[in-house]
């Protein structure tokens, strides 16, 4: 299990790499620079030239590339050229908010979708499925901004019990989270679902009914341990994609998160700031992933035997 | 049965959904021709004025709330200047002089009193009651350091450069010795980029001494691109201002800012959507502060390209724009429509300027002359939202005389290194006027980034520089108006309009002064209980 941490750690290193490279390059081949956007409007073209060579940009990409990277392996994320505050702290000022509103969003999302997935399967075709279903698909189709606006206005501005956005007390959260958990109740409902429709089909379950094992211990315990593989490969899914932050509902609930945070960065091509960023939500990202796989050693025994029994080299997804 | 039941639910769904995209159903040149309407029947709402202060007797609120739509990225004054940046600084930082943005008048601030010694040479007196927020008082030297600092300052740089000896004459005296004879210099020093910083406290902490000023207000927690809170400066040299607690907090989306004062999360709303406008207006708690803008929107051509440097072509544009419809359509006619590409506060404005006429006759006659008569692909550079839709009603305007507007929709960064480096044909993009006379500069002078059309004319240069050093008004302005005369007829740039401003209130809100160029001074903001 151990061998199979630290290599999973390991594959991170060429992952950062590969990420760090195609980011750097791809905001340095997109038309316009940091210098067109720090420049005051008076400054001459000449001078604009002149600040472009103060801060590197005269030098090859591949040599600006390698300055940056060798302060990277010293730890340092650079600076942003907009701020200039650290990149690092910049990030870590933010995934706080990032977090919070990424847990906050799986928590609806998997105490609406999983009961609403069992429902739907184990009353498949009937009209109780049916009005899930469109639930379920009302959620995905549904776009951020606009749900985020219908609530604000619902719960701030007519009902006045929740703040219309902002950040700090737990009153904040909850519009945000509702906001973003929708979309993504909408997936894990129908993945709960098909899951629990090929588990309720199963013999061993058929057996447990035939010995007279009530029929929501058959579905609460036996049915849903053994659908709950897919369900966690989804929320893990989910999470760290959350975790990237989610750019429209930060934008409309003014949600400083790490989101809006890379999409700011972005716009003005500040590259230490959006390849730093990138590369911490990299590796916050595959931490998640790598412990939703060994989430699945808890679930399911036989892939815990896997982790044993091989010493990682195969974990069974 | 069920199934049936199922379809019938998705299609009421997605048919309300579609509903609720869709607003009031109107078409858009309805709903434009409404909200012109709209707009001209309002003229009556809340005038710009000047801040006034409660009375004694009222009670006023401990915390005010702004709701801010562009972010502060930085509180170091010498670093950034532009209207996002120049209302904080002006709240928490004093100038040597302040200037009523309206009028042009220049102001004490922190000098009591000022003397031209010769024409390039100027003394001013500070006060002796001015205090920095580390409580030590401001000295000539603060000057002489801010100058100094100043220097390296990315925002401050080029605008110091034309004072080329700061000295410290006494504890209270600074002497300024300028390059050339400058009329606008102290227009120019009222900018907050002049602000004037402590050298102790910039000494003591070289990371955020900056933040130091001598200011209304102080700061007291600033988290870049998100909020400004700011507590009051019970020594400021004017006495306390009336709110104690004052936030910047920036709120990216106009909707949810709006939502955020109807529920009194915030007291002021900067820029509400001019299609929301409606709402401000019929909701009893708030007040809509509307005021003429200082800055136009316009087209403007690349004057070293190939095909836009064709000035009969330029003209034939001239006069195939109809910049009402434009101005109807992008802002829903809430605006001034632009004769000339000059401030209408700058120093030199010429009302009623006699520009070119939407004559579509003499447009296809300028396009003969042109030698285009078969007409010619243009490519419109275009970086936001609004302006996306200026373009395009460009677009379907000039299809008429056989020009080909070809939309070039790309981010404002890419915009600016595009123009910089003079690789577009035509843009539409925006300008604030300040002021000054020599404002021009950055539109026709040489060099200049805001200069987007990359326009040279010998004789609009020669006369910038004689304007600026010209002490008789009446010389001055022939100057100015010579110099709109000669853009008019090379028309680098087509002048589109002047964007209204709007501010939501709570009602209940004073001490504001609004300035037309968007510089709003919020120093003595207050909202009574």
């Amino acid at each position: 299990m151990y061998r199979y941490v630290i290599k999973r750690l390991l594959m991170l290193i060429p992952v950062i790499i590969g990420i760090s490279f195609l980011v750097y390059f791809v905001i340095d081949l997109a038309p316009g620079d940091i210098i067109s956007q720090i420049a005051p409007e008076d400054a001459t073209v000449e001078e604009i030239q002149e600040l472009r060579e103060e801060y590197g940009f005269n030098k090859p990409i591949l040599i600006r590339y390698g300055e940056y990277m060798a302060g990277m392996i010293k730890g340092d994320l650079g600076t942003s050229y907009i701020t200039g505050e650290p990149v690092f702290e910049s990030y870590m000022k933010r995934l706080p908010n990032t977090l919070m509103l990424a847990f906050a969003s799986i928590f609806v999302s998997v105490v609406i979708s999983i009961p609403l997935g069992i429902l739907s399967a184990v009353h498949q075709g009937t009209w109780k499925d049916n009005i899930t279903m469109v639930i379920a698909l009302l959620g995905l189709s549904m776009p951020n901004f606009w749900l985020g606006l219908l609530l604000i206005i619902l719960f701030s501005l007519k009902l006045g019990l929740l703040p219309s956005g902002g950040y700090g007390t737990f009153a904040h959260i909850i519009l945000p989270a509702i906001t973003v958990g929708t979309g993504l109740t909408a997936m894990l409902t129908r993945t709960t679902r098909s899951s629990m429709l090929d588990v309720i089909r199963q013999d061993y379950l058929r057996t447990a009914r035939s010995k007279g094992v009530p029929e929501k211990r058959v579905i609460n315990k036996h049915a849903l341990k053994n659908a709950l593989i897919p369900i966690i490969t989804v929320v893990g899914t989910q999470l760290a994609s959350c975790l990237g932050g989610a750019i429209i509902t930060e934008t409309v609930f003014s949600w400083p998160g790490v989101g809006r945070l890379i999409l700011d960065s972005v716009n003005s091509r500040d590259i230490p700031m959006v390849t730093g960023c990138i590369i911490m939500k990299t590796i916050t990202i595959s931490i998640i992933l790598l412990c939703v796989d060994l989430l699945y050693a808890v679930v399911d025994p036989r892939i815990k035997a896997q982790y044993a029994g091989k010493g990682g080299k195969s974990h069974g997804r | 049965m069920k199934r049936n039941f199922a379809a019938v639910l998705c299609t009421v769904l997605l048919a309300g959904s579609l509903a609720g995209c869709g607003g009031n159903g109107s078409s858009p040149s309805q709903s434009a021709q409404e909200t012109t309407k709209a707009a001209a029947a309002t003229t009556e709402t809340t005038a710009a004025a000047p801040a006034e202060m409660p009375s004694s007797d009222v009670k006023v609120k401990e915390s005010v709330v702004v709701g801010i739509k562009a972010q502060i990225t930085s509180m170091d004054v010498q670093s950034v200047s532009n209207v996002a940046h120049n209302i904080p600084y002006k709240l928490t930082h004093a100038t040597l002089v302040t200037m009523n943005l309206d009028t042009g008048e220049i102001l004490p601030d922190l000098a009591e009193s000022w003397e031209w010694i010769d024409d390039v040479t100027i003394e001013f007196k500070l006060r002796e009651d001015a205090k920095f927020h580390n409580g030590e008082p401001v000295t000539a030297q603060d000057v002489v350091f801010t100058f100094e600092r100043g220097r390296e300052g990315i925002a401050s740089a080029n605008k110091m450069k034309p004072a080329t000896e700061v000295t410290a004459v006494d504890d209270h005296t600074v002497r300024m010795v300028l390059n050339a004879p400058n009329v606008d210099w102290l227009d120019t020093i009222s900018l907050p980029v002049f602000s004037v910083l402590s050298e102790k406290a910039l000494a003591e902490d070289p990371e955020k001494g900056y933040e130091i000023g001598a200011g209304p207000y102080v700061v007291k927690e600033f988290v870049s691109k998100d909020y400004l809170a700011l507590t009051r400066f019970e020594d400021y040299m004017d006495g306390p201002v009336p709110t104690r607690n004052l936030t910047l907090r920036y709120i990216p989306e106009a909707s949810a800012r709006l939502i955020a004062l109807q529920t009194g999360e915030i007291d002021l709303c900067q820029d509400p959507d001019t299609i929301e406008l409606d709402t401000v207006r019929s909701d009893p708690n708030l007040t809509l502060v509307e005021f003429p803008g200082t800055t136009c929107q316009f087209f403007g051509f690349n004057c070293k390209d190939e095909v836009t440097g064709n000035k009969k072509l330029r003209q034939a544009i001239a006069c195939a724009v109809n910049k009402q419809d434009i101005m109807d359509v992008t802002i829903n006619g809430y605006g001034t429509i632009a004769s000339s590409f000059w401030g209408p506060t700058q120093y030199g404005y010429i009302d009623n300027f006699e520009t070119w006429p939407y004559d579509l006759d003499m447009a296809k006659e300028l396009m003969k002359e042109a030698g285009l008569e078969n007409g010619v692909d243009l490519e419109i550079t275009v970086s936001s939202g609004a302006r996306v839709v200026s373009a395009e009603v460009l677009q379907a305007q000039l299809k008429e005389i056989g020009v080909n507007i070809i939309i070039n929709e790309v981010d404002s960064a890419a915009l600016t290194s595009i123009t910089n480096e003079a690789r577009h044909q035509g843009l539409v993009y925006g300008l604030g006027f300040n002021t000054a006379g020599d404002e021009v500069r950055r539109v026709y002078g040489d060099g200049s980034s805001t200069n987007r059309s990359h326009y040279h004319n010998d004789r609009v240069i020669e006369l910038m520089d004689l304007a600026v050093q010209e002490f008789d008004d009446a010389k001055r302005k022939e100057y100015y108006k010579e110099i709109q005369e000669i853009a008019k007829d090379d028309i680098p740039v087509i002048p589109l309009y002047y964007e209204q401003n709007f501010w939501g209130v709570n009602k209940n809100t004073g001490g504001v002064t609004w300035y037309g160029n968007s510089n709003v001074d919020l120093s003595t903001v207050y909202v009574t209980e």
